[in-house]
């Protein structure tokens, strides 16, 4: 193209920088041989995105922890055939036969008309047992070959201080019957506390010489035991967590929460929002962009005519809302995984200029975040449960609203566009909850949280570019599901 | 450096030839002019030399396929692959800086495109490069296309994907302003 007569200046502009140099920096020669040193990269499949992966991962490790109580049952059943205490005679015992059955083999059915069926786990019975030591190698209980005789000459006080003993074990395994038939668990407290009071195999001796008795009082006890109740068993669970002196692990295993949630204080303001500000978003503000004038796409060149360039414009941001669900499980000694799915909406205001006008607006931004959290339970209660976690997150820009408001009249500038190629979100965090249960079911809980997010030298003005270290605060309702 | 068409001409067989040394003389000679047309698409210094780097390094790998067919048809090739990479680039990287709005807004600024020709010989080079660093990417990119690649609407606007009424239109407003720039510039330092 051939500039116009009348843009001369231009002619002269382009002869004054047409050869004009500007050395670039020393390194750069090193830097650029160090790059044509590195083999040429094979052309390869295109990779899947990175957010595909990670949102298979994190499906992964949801579908496994709903899988693994599965694969749990599976080890318990097992346990609970082999240990399964099919009948329990009141018949002597023939003779040669005296040694008292392993608890771990099931003792076979003697189908006389004394005798009756009882499904209670021989496991369970494994403290009231008194016989014996686990061989480590193979599990199964070594009993000594104590005989009818022999017990015949044990004094009349070991047969009292036996009694006492058998009556305490009995207790025991009522309550870890009770705490077995109505949840199933095992409890890390509750054998501790069992063990604690099983007689020792020394005071238990004697047990054979009452073998007849302690099974008829075993087997009395089962036939007339009524099935507790829910809140028995939570009472027997307590008083057991209380005798062994620690703090029962709560024992649902899965629970979903979900949570609303906002950055209370930005770091950089280190000021509290205004309620309006908290909740402007949902409001009025989602209102406000529903009545854009034309919210279609406009993913125009960079170049066109009317372009607005954001990249120096000064920005004021408001802390996100987000709301979500999380499906949590507890895996035991106290610890907790969770993943789950969230949705963030960030609102920011700004100011620039254009073609000589000062203009203002607002910018919309939602995000949908896939969370992976790691937490302890420092402290619980029925009621009450403090924690701490560290987790991950992974956000995924969905879209950006973009409103314009021209000090002109009549006029309104709006944009709206899908993010398709904007980068992905990383973010870290740390924090503590407390958690007050409302019913068996339900429980409210609050998190303030520290989340660092790390820079994605994204072009779009967030919170997160302005200020990566934030305090978020998440407050929602967890629901037990087992 | 300037080469002789003679020296051009030696550089580009060494080139062909793959003479490591060629490599050396190439960046000695052209890497300063290649940088000077980077920044002035990029507007800043360190994405100029991002831009740089990739450019130098298309050029090494595609230096067999050019044909030399006369003096000052190596820098042409050379300027033409960086704007390129430049182009390329801030599609990338502003793309999401930039909003779209639905209606153009007149301009305020009063300045007579009609006017007097400024005076650009009075501007050192270095000032003239931060004037058009300075200027909103839709303007400064087309700027350099027309003035420095002699580009004609229609090929802008295939190549950006834009009206040519849009091209013209950016290119009429990226005049206005850079002259109002130098002659802020000359009223500033009373020249």
């Amino acid at each position: 193209m051939n500039l116009e007569h009348e843009d001369k200046w231009l002619q002269q502009l382009k002869a004054r920088l047409d050869d004009h140099e500007t050395p670039p920096d020393d390194q750069l020669w090193e830097a650029l041989v160090a790059r044509m040193a590195q083999p040429k990269p094979m052309p390869v499949k295109p990779r899947l995105r990175v957010y595909y992966i990670l949102s298979g991962v994190a499906a992964a490790v949801i579908a496994f922890l709903f899988l693994l109580p599965i694969f749990n049952k599976g080890n318990r059943n097992e346990v609970k055939d082999n240990g399964n205490i099919v009948a329990i005679s009141t018949e002597p015992l023939p003779k040669g036969k005296e040694t008292m059955p392993c608890a771990d083999e099931p003792i076979q059915a003697n189908t006389t008309a004394s005798s009756d069926v009882i499904n209670v786990k021989s496991e369970d019975l494994k403290d009231y047992t008194p016989t014996g030591k686990r061989d480590n190698r193979s599990g199964a209980r070594v009993h000594p070959k104590t005989t009818l005789e022999q017990s015949e000459t044990r004094s009349s006080a070991n047969r009292q201080h036996f009694d006492q003993s058998i009556s305490k074990a009995e207790t025991n395994i009522a309550d870890k019957l009770t705490s077995t038939l109505t949840e199933g668990h095992e409890d890390e407290a509750l054998i501790a506390s069992a063990q604690t009071a099983t007689p020792t195999v020394q005071e238990a001796q004697p047990a054979v010489d009452k073998r007849q008795e302690t099974l008829t009082a075993a087997e009395r006890w089962a036939m007339n035991t009524p099935q507790p109740s829910s809140r028995d068993t939570r009472e027997v669970q307590k008083a057991l967590a209380k005798q062994a002196g620690s703090f029962r692990e709560r024992i649902d295993r899965w629970s979903m929460r979900t949570y609303a949630g906002n950055v209370a204080y930005a770091s950089t303001a280190l000021s509290p929002m205004s309620i309006n500000d908290l909740f402007s978003i949902s409001s009025s503000g989602k209102e406000e962009y529903l009545s854009w004038d034309k919210p279609v796409l406009m993913l125009r060149s960079s170049y066109d005519d009317n372009t607005i360039d954001l990249d120096d414009a000064s920005f004021s941001h408001s802390s996100p809302f987000s709301v979500g669900a999380t499906f949590v499980r507890n895996i035991g000694k106290g610890m907790f995984v969770g993943s789950g799915l969230f949705y963030s909406m960030h609102r920011s205001t700004f100011s620039t200029t254009h073609r000589g006008y000062d203009l203002t607006g607002k910018q919309l931004i939602s995000f949908l975040g896939v969370p992976l959290q790691v937490g302890y339970n420092l402290y619980q209660n029925d009621r009450f449960r403090l924690y701490a976690f560290a987790d991950g997150s992974l956000e995924i820009p969905l879209q950006r609203k973009v409103r314009i408001n021209g000090n002109i009249s009549d006029i309104r500038l709006t944009n709206s566009e899908i993010v398709r190629k904007e980068k992905l979100q990383f973010a870290i965090g740390a924090g503590a909850g407390a958690e007050v249960r409302i019913n068996n079911f339900i429980g409210f809980y609050a998190e303030p949280e520290l989340h660092y997010y790390i820079n994605n030298n994204s072009g779009i003005n967030t919170i997160y570019k302005q200020s990566p270290l934030n305090v978020n605060l998440n407050f929602g309702l967890r629901f037990v599901l087992d | 450096m300037i080469f002789t068409p003679a020296e051009e001409k030696q550089l580009v067989s060494d080139l062909h030839h793959q003479d490591p040394k060629a490599m050396w003389r190439l960046y000695d000679g052209y890497a300063g002019l290649l940088m000077s047309t980077a920044l002035r698409y990029t507007g800043d210094y360190d994405q100029a030399q991002d831009v740089l780097q990739e450019g130098l390094i298309k050029i090494y790998n595609n230096v067999q396929r050019f044909e030399y067919r006369g003096t000052g048809t190596f820098k042409a090739w050379m300027v033409r692959i960086v704007s390129n990479e430049a182009i390329a680039w801030l599609r990338e990287k502003k793309r999401s800086a930039l909003v779209f709005p639905d209606y153009d807004l007149p301009d305020k600024d009063t300045v007579d495109i009609n006017g007097d020709d400024p005076e650009v010989e009075m501007v050192p080079n270095d000032e003239l490069m931060k004037m058009i660093g300075t200027l909103p990417t839709g303007y400064r990119t087309i700027l350099n296309l027309v003035v420095f690649e002699a580009r004609s609407h229609r090929e802008i606007a295939e190549m950006l994907g834009i009206s040519e009424n849009t091209s013209a239109s950016q290119f009429h407003r990226a005049k206005k302003a850079l002259k109002t720039k130098i002659l802020d510039y000359l009223s500033h330092n009373q020249i």
